[in-house]
């Protein structure tokens, strides 16, 4: 029963930690899974699909209430990345756990650097206000000539309200094939480590696309719940899903993810950055080390 | 807030079809893995996961239906292409293709 107990804190950190710094719990629960409950990586991979999954199904639904998902850029995407997350839960069983451990980890690092220049190097830089302070997190839209989303002509343009500014906004869709790319890759990732790979879809959409960062955000989220399901499906059959030890991390997940979305706003998330980015390096050399067998702790 | 009211989104009631679709779907997970913790039993938990898994198809096929009466023929084969891939991930998942 303890175990439970576990596995719940461990679903309720993660939940927590991702929903203040904006990273997926996927991040947090392979290395713990793996590293600190000795569980193999290719079951907690598993779980973590399906908690991202939990994740995605609880955020998606107050993004479609505040009518922020672009369903039909999210599906025509979609098409790409669930066809890699497809290849990624095939090539699971052709690659051995120390490789996986290897790209897990630098999976690992690469995500706190992403962290760091959300939640810090953005904020300082280019003193753009934050989601919960009531403005867009658009990163150099202004300078790459990129913001013509805000323009009055309508014509052709996709739109959406934006309850901070209080206007309505207006964007195109550009760069259709960077985005089936990028997706294709973001499926294989989340099939073959079960992370969402919001990372690389929301840079992409937001920056390469131009679709705004609140809008990319939502239809990111959407569509990592469907490609988490292709991949689930696949890891359930085989027999990588172990039921109770994934509900219980579900229910920790759904717990602290609401519990960091209401306190995100209210806390100086600084620090919590800079905790987690600590915690995800420690990982991801970790990892790296144990895919050439040798152990941190 | 009246400006809000005026927009006519084109999908706002497929959006709130899905929202509650999902927030049915979380309810009944809820439910499964609670039921679970209490009865010890592994069939909720698994039920709980098979939940978890149905309620984005489900949002497909609500959207599916909202195109179709629609009749937005891009919209529904983007959906068909889908809902083929996600086809093809059960019948690679069923036959355990390694």
């Amino acid at each position: 029963m303890i175990i439970y107990l576990y596995l719940i804190l461990i679903g309720i950190g993660a939940g927590f930690l991702g929903s203040i710094v904006g990273i997926g719990g996927g991040i947090i629960i392979v290395p713990v899974l793996s590293l600190l409950m000795k569980m193999p990586i290719q079951n907690a991979i598993g779980t973590s699909l399906v908690a991202v999954m939990a994740t995605s199904i609880s955020a998606s639904r107050l993004f479609f209430k505040q009518d922020l998902t672009n369903l039909k850029t999210g599906l025509v995407l979609e098409i790409f990345t669930t066809a890699g997350a497809i290849t990624g839960s095939i090539l699971i069983s052709y690659i051995k756990s120390n490789i996986l451990f290897g790209l897990f980890g630098l999976l690992t690092l690469v995500s706190a650097y992403f962290s760091y220049r959300k939640n810090i190097s953005y904020q300082k830089n280019n003193t753009v206000e934050t989601a919960c302070e009531g403005k867009f997190l658009e990163p150099n839209h202004e300078s790459d000539g990129n913001n013509d989303f805000l323009k009055i002509n309508t014509e052709g343009k996709e739109k959406y309200y934006d309850s901070a500014s209080k206007q309505t906004a207006y964007y195109k869709v550009k760069n259709y094939p960077v985005g089936f790319s990028t997706s294709f890759i973001a499926g294989i990732m989340s099939g073959l480590l079960g992370v969402g790979g919001g990372f690389i879809k929301v840079p992409t959409m937001n920056l390469l696309m131009n679709i705004p960062m609140k809008v990319a955000a939502a239809t990111s989220n959407f569509m990592i719940g469907i490609t988490a399901v292709a991949s689930s499906i696949i890891y359930l059959t085989k027999g990588l899903i172990i039921p109770d030890i994934t509900a219980a991390v579900v229910v920790g997940v759904l717990l602290g993810g609401t519990a960091g979305s209401f306190t995100a706003c209210r806390i100086k998330n600084k620090y919590i950055v800079i905790i987690l980015m600590v915690i995800l390096i420690i990982f991801g050399i970790n990892m790296i080390l144990k895919a050439f067998g040798l152990n941190l702790f | 807030m009246e400006e809000k009211k005026k927009i006519e989104s084109k999908e706002k009631r497929l959006n709130s079809y899905l929202s509650f679709d999902y927030m049915i779907g979380l309810i009944i997970t809820t439910i499964a893995i609670i039921t679970g913790f209490i009865t010890r039993n592994n069939f909720f938990y698994k039920l709980s996961v098979i939940f978890l898994i149905i309620t984005p198809v489900v949002g497909l096929l609500i959207t599916l239906i909202y195109y179709i009466v629609k009749r937005q023929i891009k919209s529904i084969l983007i959906i068909i292409a889908v809902l083929l891939i996600l086809a093809a991930s059960a019948l690679i998942g069923l036959l355990n293709f390694n």
